[in-house]
């Protein structure tokens, strides 16, 4: 096994491959760290909030929505800019344009310019509609980058359209027990069970 | 027969491929959280980079986050192979029957 300038291989080597697992170790753990579950654990809190402030207070619990999505966009905004100064990836700016315009149609072009339902439970149906489009971010994140996130969103979008036509009378409370605490879930998933 | 890379095989230059092998392609690690991850000093991961850079294992990238100067690090197609050459030969070495 030659290698120049080495007398005596086997000690060193050991040495050096204990090295190689701890040093993998160690960046295994850091990259784990990078994962997306922050972002699971902070929106699947924020939404069973939500849910439990609609089932009790109903539309009236809007200012709190307002308020709790404003928190969730800050600490997701801080969470993004920490970890791209460790960890980074170069952006892929045709994703960004793709989500950008996504979001554009979703929040804005939909709700503001086509309007909003007027109905006796459009207060759930809006409610519904609003989770339903960062599932669908989910999705497309999911076909561009990495699977889990297509499961999640597929998966909790067909959870909140089952809620909204099929479960619509105890919608807060299916939103809360099958979207909002299978999105925390799943962020204990890609934290310690996703290779 | 697989042969130990002389420049990979450096026991902090080893500990820094073995760290930048872990990551994902295109993906990039600061140059301080690697140090602190690898509890180096500047001076020795700084050293040790510029020879890893000199022999095409990995990419050093300036830039600034705001007005803060960064230096990100990525572990190139031709480290990668050098790494998983030179853990095969390790490998060889160590286990029973290995090398043979």
């Amino acid at each position: 096994m030659p290698l120049k300038g080495t007398d005596s291989k086997a000690p060193v080597c050991q040495v050096g491959a204990g090295e190689t697992a701890l040093s993998r170790t160690a960046m295994r753990h850091a990259i784990r760290a990078h994962y997306g579950h922050w972002y699971l654990w902070i929106w699947g809190l924020i939404w069973l909030a939500m849910a439990l402030l609609g089932h009790f207070l109903g539309p009236s619990a809007t200012p709190f929505f307002n308020g709790l999505c404003l928190i969730g966009i800050t600490s997701s905004i801080l969470i993004g800019f920490v970890q791209g100064g460790q960890i980074r990836a170069p952006l892929d700016r045709r994703f960004l344009a793709a989500l950008g315009a996504f979001i554009l149609f979703g929040y804005f072009v939909w709700p503001v310019v086509l309007g909003s339902p007027h109905r006796a439970d459009a207060f759930i149906r809006l409610f519904g509609y609003s989770a339903l489009v960062p599932m669908q971010a989910y999705v497309l994140a999911g076909i561009w980058f990495d699977s889990y996130l297509l499961w999640i969103g597929l998966l909790i979008s067909c959870s909140i359209l089952l809620g909204l036509f099929i479960f619509s009378a105890i919608f807060w409370l299916w939103f809360a027990a099958f979207a909002a605490v299978p999105l925390i879930l799943s962020g204990f998933y890609v934290r310690y069970f996703m290779r | 027969m697989a042969e130990l890379d002389s420049i990979i095989h450096q026991p902090v230059r080893l500990q820094i491929m073995a760290a930048l092998s872990e990551l994902a392609e295109r993906k990039e690690v600061d140059f301080s959280f690697l140090r602190t991850k690898l509890g180096l000093t500047d001076g020795n991961l700084g050293a040790h980079l510029i020879t890893l850079e000199g022999a095409g294992y990995l990419t050093i990238k300036k830039t600034f986050v705001g007005r803060r100067p960064k230096t990100f690090l990525a572990i190139t197609a031709q480290g990668r192979q050098a790494f998983a050459a030179h853990v095969a030969a390790l490998e060889a070495i160590i286990k029973p029957g290995g090398g043979k």
